[in-house]
């Protein structure tokens, strides 16, 4: 699975799950989550649950870092790591 | 003694045990021995002197504690502020309480600058600062009346308030829970509560006093079941204490309660809301021959009742009571007629005694007795319960809210005319609605995410926004919150 389509999904389980399902939201896979109130600890955990089990990684507690979780970016990133490299 | 000895008579007793074991780096007590003193040369260089305070805002880390420890070398008065939190509430807090240093990292420092608030001296630090020669600065011996740190936590009216603790109060409650605990220097306690947050209080300074370790829990893994419990093991944590929501998240989304047992776990305390008494059932069970304690008390009070769960507890299917008095204090029951509650009554918490905060910051001292606003029962055995709260103040996953604190950040933007807001379930699955009337096109709750967010800890931005033309009122023209609820909200206990 390539980055564009990991981004695509994140995004839209975000928007499901956290934004009250807005589509028409101004989002980019940049936006920083953390600093506008989308990610809290337990949207975090709930995020990281979502892509260990949608793509078959183990979020280690060394990957629950916050740069790990910073944009959407960043978490399809830390995804693809951890799926090409398990101990990551 | 004080909370600054206790970690100076460790690293002499014993300097080469592990004392700290963060996400950034192990040290032994001798290492943060050192560190701390580095910190109060650099903390000095920056103009602290004995009683200013210190705020610190860095994530979880072995820096963070050095540079409490810093502060308290100089008898300053730190103040841990929430790594997570928005630069401008930071900002706010070091202004309020006149800070004469902000201790934090660079990336941190730039959001400070850039937030244009103003600003104190910074003291940037990327990482433990190494020893520059200069030889330790004579001790301060702090009276103990002299406050050790300030607490913020919710503020009704939209501005968080200080609690300040002194010398006596912390140590009243230390002494108290390391002998309840039994603690010695072959302990490991797990830190999970952010340094802001008074259950940290109890993992430092207990571990300090003992010698033992304390392995920090970073904060983006607060709420993650299986990482916890994978900590819980891989750290041979012996002494756990945390919120009940995050331990029924261990055992409901982790493996809590399921293969392994921890072997080295010993004891568990937890405080902050009410446990729910099914899985609490299922801890007892599992952990056969760990000691369970209930701890209670507002961060006014620190810890001021106890209450150890016991087999007859959790079969009665009734929470357990939050216990009697501890920490030297002594604690009943008023009645709303002003007299002390009777056995089988009800009346609202009141705490005397050491553990009773010096006061807030800027508003005097506090005089007397605290009322605690908890509102409890008398039990027979002299026991109490507790049975709720009698203003406005809400617990989520056990972080102190007040609503009105919330309202009052909303109510700022510009697309919001008036706002409630209310808690929708509780425990893990609690979530904060805002309920808006719109001063003209309605607002998206992205947009007041951003807004709260810059302004709010992460725990206190709403989950989702409700726009109605008018908020119900009570015959005294007050929001009625009950009617908002019953309208808007599914019955409690219909969401999972």
């Amino acid at each position: 699975m390539e980055l564009a389509a990991v981004i695509e999904e994140i995004d839209g389980y975000i928007r499901k799950e956290f934004l009250e399902g807005d589509a028409s939201v101004e989002l980019t896979p940049s936006s920083p989550l953390l600093e506008w109130g989308i990610l809290n600890s337990m949207n975090t955990t709930r995020l990281a649950a979502f892509v260990s089990e949608r793509y078959d990684v183990t979020v280690s507690p060394k990957a629950m870092r916050t740069d790990n979780f910073r944009t959407i970016e960043n978490v399809a990133h830390m995804v693809l790591e951890l799926r090409d490299r398990p101990e990551a | 003694m004080n909370l600054a000895s206790l970690v100076r008579d460790s690293a002499r007793r014993a300097g080469g045990d592990l004392a700290v074991a963060g996400p950034d780096r192990s040290v032994t007590y001798d290492e943060l021995d050192r560190a701390a003193d580095t910190l109060a040369h650099l903390l000095r260089d920056k103009g602290v002197r004995g009683t200013d305070r210190v705020v610190i805002w860095l994530d979880k880390s072995v820096v963070a504690v050095a540079a409490m420890q810093g502060a308290l070398r100089l008898s300053a008065v730190y103040v841990p502020v929430d790594g997570s939190g928005p630069s401008r509430r930071t900002a706010r807090i070091a202004r309020g309480c006149s800070a004469t240093v902000i201790v934090t990292d660079s990336r941190r420092a730039a959001e400070l600058r850039e937030s244009g608030e103003e600003l104190p001296g910074l003291l940037v630090l990327d990482g433990l600062p190494g020893t520059d020669g200069r030889p330790p600065l004579p001790v301060e011996q702090p009276g103990p009346d002299d406050l050790a740190y300030i607490l913020y936590t919710s503020g009704s009216t939209g501005e968080p308030k200080g609690v300040c603790i002194s010398q006596r109060n912390a140590l009243a409650f230390v002494e108290w829970a390391a002998a309840e605990i039994g603690a010695t220097s072959r302990d490991r306690f797990a830190n999970h509560a952010p340094f802001g947050f008074d259950l940290s209080v109890l993992d430092l300074y207990v571990a300090f006093r003992a010698g033992a370790s304390v392995h920090l829990v970073p904060s983006e893994m607060a709420y993650a079941p299986q990482q916890l419990c994978a900590f819980l093991r891989t750290e041979r944590i012996t002494v756990w204490y945390s919120v009940p929501s995050v331990l029924i998240l261990m055992i409901r989304d982790g493996d809590l309660c399921e293969g392994a047992r921890p072997p080295w776990l010993r004891v568990l305390l937890f405080a902050g809301e009410p446990f729910a008494v099914d899985y609490l059932a299922l801890l007892h069970r599992y952990l056969e021959g760990v000691r369970l304690l209930n701890l209670y008390g507002p961060t006014e009070t620190n810890v001021c009742t106890f209450h150890e769960v016991t087999a007859e507890d959790v079969a009665g299917g009734e929470p357990v009571p939050i216990g009697r008095a501890c920490s030297g204090d002594e604690v009943w029951a008023l009645t709303p007629g002003g007299r002390r509650a009777a056995v089988g009554e009800e009346g609202e918490l009141v705490v005397d005694g050491p553990t009773v905060m010096a006061g807030y910051w800027g508003r005097g001292a506090q005089e007397g007795p605290y009322r605690t606003g908890d509102v409890v029962r008398v039990r027979a055995d002299g026991v109490f319960e507790y049975r709720g709260r009698l203003d406005h103040m809400v617990k989520v996953r056990g972080h102190r809210v007040e609503l009105g604190e919330i309202e009052a950040c909303l109510s700022r933007h510009p697309a919001v005319g008036e706002v409630a807001v209310l808690v929708d379930g509780s425990g893990m699955a609690a979530r904060i609605v805002a309920v808006v009337v719109p001063a003209g096109p309605p607002p998206g709750l992205l947009a007041l995410k951003r807004h709260c967010a810059e302004r709010l800890p992460r725990y206190m931005i709403p989950d989702s926004v409700l726009t109605v033309a008018e908020l119900p009122r009570t015959r005294n023209g007050k929001t009625d919150r009950q009617a908002l609820r019953d309208t808007l909200l599914q019955p409690s206990g219909s969401r999972t």
